[in-house]
C-alpha cells in the first residue's frame, strides 16, 4: 500500500471509528510516512467526522466514537512528534464549585482538543481559586466554565468578573443547562458554547473577537 | 411516627409504611428491576442520541449492550425515605416539620386532597462506583453509562414510588407522583436543603452540596404527598406550561384518585 493509500485509509478509520488505529494502522505507517502526515490525516479524519455530525448523518455518539478514536490516534504520536502542541491556543476548562456533572464539559474538552486546542481540563466542583490560580500559571487563551445548574451561576458570576480584571486577555466561554446568548451576556462571558457542533466555530470567533481587541498575538487557529 | 427502625428494607416488604425505609448497596437485582442489558438497550439509546435504526448499524446495539452490562454491575443501590406530618399549607407552599415545599403548584395539590397528611420523602443513590465506573477513558463509554445512570436512577425510583403506592393503597391511602426539588417550581437548593434536614443522607453515602447537586452524581431525591384521597396525583393537569418536557399526561386529569366507587 503506498503512502497515499495508507493515509486515506487512516482519514477513513477515524471518521469511520474502526478500533485498532493504533495497533496496526498507525505502526505501519510510521514506517512510510513522517509523523506529521500522519497526524495530519488524522486531524482530516475527526474533520470529515465533524462535517457528518453536524449535516446530521452522525449522531452525538457516532461523532464521541470517532473522537475516542482520534485520541488513541493522537496519543501513539504523544512521544513521537516533539512539541506538536506549542503554537497551539490554549484552553482551560472546568465545571464550577457547587456542581459535580461534567459530561457535557468532557464533550466540550474532547471537541476543542480535536479541534487543535490545548486543553488543560481541571475537572468537576472546581473552586474560583483554582482557576484563577490555573489562569495565572498556565495563561491560556480561553477559559471555558461549564455548570448544568443554576444555583451555581452566582459563583460563575464572581469567577468571571475575577478573571476581566486580572486576566483581561484571556477569553471567557460559557456552556450548560441554564444558558441562552442572552444570559452568558449579562454574565458577563465573551462566548457562548450552546451545543457540541457550535462550540468550534464560536471559540474561533471569540478568539478572532480577541484578535480584533489585540489581547492575542497573531497564531495558531 | 418519623422513626426509623434499624435495618428497614422496604425492598422487602418487612415494613410499616410510616416507619420509612433504609436500604443500602443493594444490586439492580435485589430490587426487582430488569438485569439484563437488552432491557436498558432501546431507552439508552435513546437518551443519548440514537435513533431505532441507528443501533440496527454495526454492531452498535452489542457494544451499546457490553458497556450498559458493566454499568448495571457497577450499580451498588441505596436508599432512604420517610414520611412526615404536615403541619400546614398556604398558596406558595408546604409546611412539614422541617420540610419546606416552596412551590405554589405542590401546594395546589396539597389544598385540593382530602385529608393530607404527610410527605414522604426520599434519596436514592447508585452509590460512588457507578461514579466511578462512568469515569472511563473513553468518551464514548462515559456518554453511555451517563445515560445509564440516568434511566437506572429513574427505574429505581419508579420501583419505590410503586411499591409506596401499593403499600399505601393497603392502609387506605393515596399518593401522589413523585416531585424533586429543582422541577416545577420548587427551588433546588432550597429543596435540597429542606430534604436533607429531615434525612440522614450520610447513612447511604450520599452528600447534598449547598448548589443542590447530590455526590455521587447519579442521585435523586425527591417527596410525595401522602392523603386519604387526592383530586389531583399531581399539578400538570391544572398547570398553564404548556410546553413543559416534563408533563404527566399519565394522570387522573381532574378525578379523585383513588376514584370514587
Ligand atoms: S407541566 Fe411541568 S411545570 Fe407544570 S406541573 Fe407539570 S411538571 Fe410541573
Amino acid at each position: 500500500m503506498g503512502d497515499e493509500k495508507l493515509l486515506e485509509r487512516i482519514e477513513d478509520s477515524v471518521c469511520r471509528f474502526e478500533k485498532g488505529l493504533e495497533m496496526e494502522l498507525l505502526p505501519a505507517a510510521l514506517d512510510s510516512a513522517p509523523a506529521k502526515e500522519i497526524l495530519q490525516a488524522l486531524n482530516m479524519g475527526i474533520e470529515k467526522a465533524r462535517r457528518l455530525f453536524k449535516k446530521g448523518e452522525y449522531a452525538l455518539p457516532d461523532f464521541l466514537l470517532a473522537i475516542d478514536t482520534y485520541r488513541a490516534g493522537v496519543n501513539f504520536f504523544k512521544n513521537r512528534v516533539a512539541d506538536a502542541d506549542k503554537a497551539a491556543r490554549r484552553v482551560v476548562i472546568g465545571v464550577v464549585e457547587g456542581d459535580v456533572h461534567d459530561m457535557g464539559k468532557n464533550i466540550v474538552a474532547a471537541v476543542l482538543e480535536a479541534c487543535g486546542f490545548q486543553v488543560t481540563d481541571l475537572g468537576k466542583n472546581i473552586p474560583g481559586d483554582q482557576f484563577l490560580e490555573t489562569i495565572r500559571s498556565a495563561r491560556p487563551d480561553i477559559l471555558a466554565l461549564s455548570t448544568m445548574m443554576s444555583t451555581t451561576l452566582e459563583g460563575m458570576k464572581d469567577i468571571i468578573e475575577q478573571v476581566k480584571r486580572d486576566f483581561p486577555e484571556t477569553m471567557i466561554l460559557v456552556g450548560g443547562a441554564p444558558f441562552d446568548p442572552d444570559l452568558a451576556r449579562r454574565i458577563g462571558a465573551d462566548g457562548y458554547a450552546e451545543n457540541v457542533i457550535t462550540i468550534p466555530d464560536e471559540t474561533k470567533r471569540v478568539l478572532t473577537v480577541a484578535r480584533e481587541k489585540k489581547l492575542l498575538k497573531d497564531t495558531g487557529p | 411516627m418519623n422513626d426509623i427502625p434499624p435495618a428497614f428494607d422496604m425492598f422487602h416488604d418487612t415494613c410499616k409504611i410510616e416507619d420509612g425505609f433504609l436500604f443500602k448497596d443493594m444490586a439492580v437485582c435485589d430490587l426487582g428491576l430488569e438485569t439484563s442489558a437488552p432491557a436498558y438497550l432501546d431507552a439508552v439509546a435513546s437518551r443519548i442520541g440514537y435513533r431505532a435504526y441507528d443501533i440496527e448499524k454495526g454492531d452498535r446495539a452489542g457494544t451499546l449492550a457490553n458497556i450498559i452490562s458493566r454499568g448495571l454491575e457497577a450499580a451498588s443501590i441505596s436508599g432512604i425515605g420517610k414520611p412526615v406530618r404536615i403541619d400546614g399549607w398556604d398558596k406558595r407552599c408546604v409546611r412539614a416539620g422541617p420540610v419546606l415545599v416552596e412551590s405554589p403548584r405542590w401546594a395546589l395539590v396539597v389544598d385540593r386532597a382530602v385529608f393530607p397528611h404527610s410527605i414522604y420523602c426520599f434519596f436514592l443513590t447508585l452509590g460512588r462506583e457507578f461514579d466511578r465506573v462512568k469515569e472511563a477513558d473513553g468518551l464514548f463509554e462515559s456518554y453511555v453509562l451517563d445515560g445509564l445512570g440516568s434511566e437506572l436512577t429513574e427505574r429505581v425510583a419508579d420501583s419505590m414510588e410503586k411499591k409506596l403506592r401499593g403499600q399505601l393503597a393497603t392502609s387506605g391511602l393515596a399518593c401522589s407522583r413523585r416531585f424533586s426539588p429543582g422541577y416545577c417550581d420548587w427551588p433546588l437548593a432550597n429543596g435540597q436543603k429542606s430534604l436533607s434536614k429531615f434525612l440522614d443522607t450520610s447513612s447511604i453515602g450520599l452528600t447534598v452540596l449547598s448548589s443542590g447537586a447530590m455526590v455521587p452524581a447519579k442521585s435523586v431525591s425527591g417527596a410525595m404527598i401522602v392523603a386519604d384521597r387526592l383530586r389531583i396525583l399531581c399539578p400538570c393537569p391544572v398547570c398553564p406550561k404548556k410546553d413543559c418536557p416534563y408533563r404527566r399526561e399519565d394522570v387522573w386529569g381532574e378525578y379523585e384518585y383513588p376514584p370514587r366507587t
